[in-house]
């Protein structure tokens, strides 16, 4: 019995957070979430989770800094953007970063469900 | 199983009104709905409606959307964590909720035309059921299990269209939905669609209106030297911002909403376009007849507004936007307040901007400090002075006074000024 994923939601939304935290959780993961990204720092640093999803227009450092950061402490993370941002400027920018999984909200689930179990299986095998 | 159902008819009873409960809250909720033309409000409402009438864990309004061309999630609530958040999920229509919904096929799964999740079983149960009819009851299933649903009810327009699902979570005393509540959640959809078309069909013709005055401001820039763009902005910010200043203490505009009223700002000059140009960008001053010439602008480009059915307010606001509030102006000589509203805000923005900023010809001949002395100076005269209170306090908000209009010479004026006073 592998150990439980464990997934970071970071979304100044909390209904976002509760809605994508029940869902996995239903799905077997272990999930944390933050409303900033200084909150999720803190937390990426303690608990170390495999799978990050990251808003990007937040107050505060926002979701493109929060990435740079977590780079900063691990330096190959699996992060998941999920934001309104719709332009191709901006998707391009994030992929000079390294952000390989982008996701557009409104969001489809599937793609999100399967984003988290390709990322799941990477790391099950790795194991 | 007959001590089952007769538990069932108590339980019901208690936790729900009797049809005709039903029917009248309906009627209720219904009342006045199409009134509305805000569809975000719309959703909000409908929402609302549902979770006053049956506690459900969440609600949700799955709405289609044009330009994303997929059906999103617009409005919802509930429970933390069972709620689905607005605007964070969409369906596309290969989906197969949206499918089952849109390609309406002749099947019933519930008499009413929604889905409920225990049909589903009793269907599949039913020896009569196809393959392909067992794998999309399956994953119709499986897709509501995962929004965490008991039902979903549809709205069509024009019968075919689906416009929309509502998303309905499990009753929060545990029950099942009744044949009923069903009904109403049909009915009810059936209503806010129709409810939500005139919205969007609203919304529409008001993009349509827009970039149709938009485009008519921009011919003006063609042949007005005055008119550049900066200056509209300039002009439709201080505006828009004394509108939203007079809203607050109480002014009611006239029959027009307030972005048309605002708009009009753009096109007061529009009569300008038979103006020839040797009189529009004559250096030095006018000969009388010029003068006159010059003076018929007004009347015609209210003349070009007049023939549009309900922009008369429209063309009221150009037609009159060279009175003055002493009655000196033109073309009519109005005085006061039997100028309209809109004209009399036109008056001082545009004096304030063509003091304040260069012309092709000409330098600004005033400084904002000076500008401001001159539109206080001529209150009464040329301007409505409560008008220009309201003015100057837009200025000093925006900061485009010295001091924010506190402590400068001209701010004793501003902080006199801003004194609290009815506006007419």
């Amino acid at each position: 019995m592998p150990e439980k994923i464990k997934l970071l939601v970071v979304d100044d939304e909390e209904l976002i957070c509760n809605y994508v935290e029940q869902r996995f959780k239903k799905k077997g993961f272990d999930v944390l979430f933050a409303l900033s990204g200084e909150e999720a720092l803190v937390i990426f640093e303690k608990e170390r989770p495999d799978i990050v999803i990251l808003d990007i227009m937040m107050q505060g450092i926002n979701g493109i800094e929060t990435f740079k950061r977590i780079k900063k402490i691990c330096p190959n993370p699996k992060v998941i953007i999920v934001s309104a941002l719709d332009n191709n400027e901006q998707i391009e920018y994030l992929k000079t970063l390294g952000v390989s999984s982008y996701l557009t909200k409104p969001i489809l689930l599937k793609d999100l469900d399967n984003l988290v179990v390709k990322f799941a299986d990477e790391i099950n095998s790795k194991i | 199983m007959p001590s089952r159902k007769s538990s069932q008819n108590v339980r019901s009873k208690k936790n729900n009104l009797p049809f005709g409960g039903y029917k009248r809250s309906l009627e209720l909720a219904t009342a006045g709905m199409v009134e509305i033309l805000d569809i975000e409000r719309l959703v909000r409402l409908i929402v609302y409606m549902i979770v006053k009438k049956v506690r459900l864990t969440h609600v949700g309004i799955l709405l289609y959307n044009d330009a994303k061309k997929s059906y999103v999630l617009t409005s919802s609530k509930g429970k933390k964590g069972s709620v689905i958040p607005k605007e964070y999920i969409r369906m596309e229509n290969d989906d197969v909720i949206i499918k089952f919904f849109a390609e309406r096929t002749n099947y019933l799964i519930n008499r009413s035309g929604a889905i409920r999740k225990e049909d589903l079983l009793k269907y599949l149960k039913k020896g009569t059921v196809n393959n392909s009819l067992r794998d999309c009851i399956g994953q119709l299933r499986a897709e509501m299990e995962d929004y965490d649903v008991d039902a979903l009810v549809p709205g069509y327009f024009q019968t075919k269209n689906l416009l929309g699902i509502l998303f309905l979570g499990k009753k929060s005393n545990g029950s099942r939905f009744q044949q009923e509540e069903l009904d109403f959640f049909m009915a009810l959809a059936r209503t806010a669609v129709m409810a939500i078309r005139n919205a969007q069909l609203y919304k529409n013709i008001q993009k349509i209106f827009y970039g149709i005055i938009k485009a008519m401001s921009l011919s003006i820039e063609k042949f007005d030297p005055d008119f550049t763009r900066p200056h509209m902005d300039r002009m439709f910010d201080m505006a828009a911002s004394m509108v939203v200043k007079l809203e607050r203490r109480g002014v009611v505009f006239p029959d027009i909403p307030k972005e048309l009223f605002i708009s009009s700002i753009f096109l007061h000059d529009i009569g300008k376009q038979y103006t020839p140009k040797e009189i529009l960008y004559k250096e030095g001053p006018l000969t009388q007849g010029e003068w006159a010439i010059l003076k018929k602008h007004p009347v015609d480009g209210a003349e070009i507004f007049e023939q549009i059915d309900g922009l008369e307010e429209v063309a009221a606001i150009i037609r009159y936007h060279q009175e003055k509030f002493d009655g000196s102006g033109y073309p009519e000589g109005l005085k006061g307040y039997k100028i309209p509203l809109g004209a009399r805000i036109a008056t001082i923005v545009d004096s304030f901007d063509a003091m304040t900023h260069s012309r092709p010809y000409r330098k600004a001949p005033f400084s904002i400090e000076d500008a401001v002395a001159e539109l206080i100076k001529n209150k009464n005269k040329q301007f409505d002075p409560d008008l220009v209170d309201v003015f100057v306090e837009v200025l000093a908000e925006k900061g485009m006074l010295k001091d924010g209009g506190g402590s400068s010479k001209v701010g004793h004026i501003f902080n006199k000024l801003l004194s609290p006073r009815t506006v007419a």
